[in-house]
């Protein structure tokens, strides 16, 4: 990747889904272009399609129509196995719930990331550890998701994100679960650690305050994206 | 293997009723290995501790000695291989009626010539070259039989002792007995002065052209596992063993991969986030295989651990079990193929599930 390309670049993204005998337009036509080290926040009502644009920004779904380029890799073209290679390098995600798996250890999900990567073991575990104390979970690295709160879990995701040095971290609605306090303690912990790590992020959320905390907001309406004014 | 390991430790409940059902199968095939050999062992011990390789049977006998009449002019021919040890065979089933109120016994009656190859212990030799008389398995001791009891064989008036015992097998599922073959074509033909027998016992050399000689005797040669074949019920017994086995084998293929489809369709949102992690189908596919490998491996050990220890406590029994244990492993590793047969079937579904599955969340 170059110093000026972006870590990703969404060009005339068409998406739809079935809808009886038709089908109906989820996104129409999106662009969206995010530097380096930029973290934004994509706001909409429920079904404006924000779940489905993450989607094929982080590859797990095709477009109808348009292009993504991740750090400077278009996927277009690239096939299944292209798509996961590249989503292995480059994509990370936050999921609403955390989504953990119910039987690794907190370690062992940020672990299980570097094994996919074929990184060596020891390096992976002192990397692991690290991650846990830079989300606060120092001393809770044994413990299975079910031995940990909504918050904790939460914070075993952002660690595990930042596991891959991912280019861009797609989060969709991580706070969705948790309290107005700690929802504020999870999104000021992720927008700092991706500033820190130079990570892009892409925030998917339909609350405001946390909108407000990323550099850019942006709002998804009727498929199309447009820039919001800042606070 | 990460997850798959640390899975299998932490739910292993969750594998109990599939391990216990792959444990049980298992189980049930080693044992019918053991029957399998116990009932071969029983069926053709007896042809096999003859000191033979080779047997010559009338052409069209299908190994089945009551089947096969042969004579002088047969033997003569087959004498003049070189190298070969050759000695005329009797074989037949005949029913022993004590003389006395002993026990009556049917009995596989071998009638050999005693200075031939077949009989190797001196002493033996020297027990039909005396006084009638013959020399039963010690098996018999077991029905109640005595050295000294006198029986009065179908087809014989004549009373013959038991000369001695010797470890002789069976033969067709009951003891063997050994008479020297004027007396079995006594007890067989009512005459000794017939030159008729069953068959050719032989001891050939390596790579002989046998083919000129079965066409000028009308004779058909067989190895001596070749000739098991023609004990009473052998293929019988072997066929419904046969078709048990591969019945269980399919069970075993079919038990498995459903509970893996069944995984699956389970855990689809966790595959899905392992898909979203950037795992590749193969990735996945391999650690599936690899767990359930693993349940396979632990539940077939105990299982067939469990089938040993019946076929050791049934072993000298009534029933007829026999502890082989290249059979045993044989079994256990056409089990755990066909289940990972099974499972390799099954994970195609994997393939099938889009990464996209991870958003709606894996904690189930």
């Amino acid at each position: 990747m170059t110093g000026d390309e972006p870590a990703l670049r969404l060009e005339g993204i068409r998406a739809t889904v079935p809808d009886g005998a038709a089908r109906r337009v989820i996104l129409d036509g999106v662009d969206l272009r995010l530097p380096r080290g930029e973290c934004i926040a994509i706001i909409g009502a429920s079904g404006s399609g924000k779940s489905t644009l993450l989607a094929v920004a982080g590859l797990l779904r095709t477009p109808d129509a348009g292009v993504v380029t991740i750090a400077g890799e278009a996927a277009d073209g690239l096939r299944d196995r292209g798509r996961t290679r590249l989503r292995r390098e480059r994509v990370a995600f936050i999921y609403q719930s955390a989504n953990l798996l119910p039987s690794l250890t907190a370690r062992e999900q940020l672990e299980l990331m570097a094994h996919i990567r074929r990184e060596p073991r020891r390096q992976a575990r002192q990397g692991a550890d690290e991650l846990l104390a830079m989300v606060g979970l120092e001393g809770r690295a044994a413990q299975l998701p079910g031995q940990l709160s909504g918050g904790e879990r939460q914070r075993v995701g952002i660690a595990r994100a930042l596991m891959c040095r991912p280019d861009v971290i797609l989060a969709d609605e991580p706070t969705a679960s948790l309290d107005p306090k700690m929802s504020g303690e999870i999104v000021d912990l992720l927008t700092a650690r991706s500033r820190e790590a130079g990570v892009s992020m892409v925030l998917v959320t339909h609350e405001e305050e946390a909108a407000r905390r990323t550099d850019r907001r942006l709002q998804l309406s009727q498929g199309r994206l447009e820039a919001l004014a800042t606070a | 293997m990460f997850y798959a390991l640390r899975d299998l430790r932490r739910t292993r409940r969750r594998f109990v009723l599939v391990g216990t059902v792959i444990a049980l199968i298992a189980m049930l095939s080693t044992i019918l290995v053991g029957l399998t050999d116990g009932l071969v062992e029983d069926g053709t011990s007896g042809l096999e501790a003859l000191p033979l390789d080779h047997l010559a049977m009338q052409e069209g006998s299908e190994a089945v000695f009551s089947r096969s009449t042969l004579g002088q002019r047969e033997l003569e021919a087959w004498s003049e291989v070189d190298g070969a040890d050759v000695s005329a065979l009797g074989v037949s089933f005949v029913n022993a009626a004590s003389v006395g109120g002993g026990p009556n016994i049917d009995i596989a009656l071998f009638g050999v010539p005693p200075d031939s190859f077949l009989v190797e212990r001196e002493q033996g030799r020297d027990a039909l070259r005396g006084r009638p008389g013959i020399v039963l398995a010690s098996e018999a001791q077991d029905e109640g039989v005595r050295v000294g009891d006198r029986f009065r064989f179908a087809g014989s008036d004549r009373p013959l002792p038991v000369l001695g015992f010797t470890f002789g097998g069976s033969y067709g599922h009951v003891p063997v007995g050994y008479v020297d073959i004027a007396e079995w074509r006594e007890i067989n033909y009512g005459s000794r002065q017939t030159d008729r027998f069953s068959a050719i016992a032989m001891r050939l050399p390596e790579g002989i052209d046998a083919a000129p000689n079965e066409r000028r005797t009308g004779t058909a040669l067989l190895t001596k596992s070749e000739a098991y074949a023609g004990s009473p019920g052998y293929s019988a017994e072997m066929s419904t063993m046969s078709l048990i086995r591969l019945f269980l084998l399919l069970i075993s293929a079919l038990v498995v991969g459903a509970f893996f489809t069944v995984l699956i369709v389970e855990r689809r949102a966790q595959i899905g986030l392992l898909r979203a992690m950037g795992a590749t189908g193969g990735y996945v596919m391999r650690d599936g295989i690899g767990q359930m490998a693993v349940v396979q491996l632990v539940a077939t050990t105990l299982g067939c651990g469990a089938g040993l220890a019946v076929i050791l406590a049934l072993e000298g029994g009534p029933v007829p079990v026999s502890f082989s244990l290249g059979g045993i492993l044989t079994a256990a590793a056409a089990l755990i193929a066909a289940g990972l047969l099974g499972t390799i079937v099954s994970i195609r579904r994997v393939n099938r599930i889009e990464p996209a599955t991870a958003l709606s969340g894996a904690e189930a």
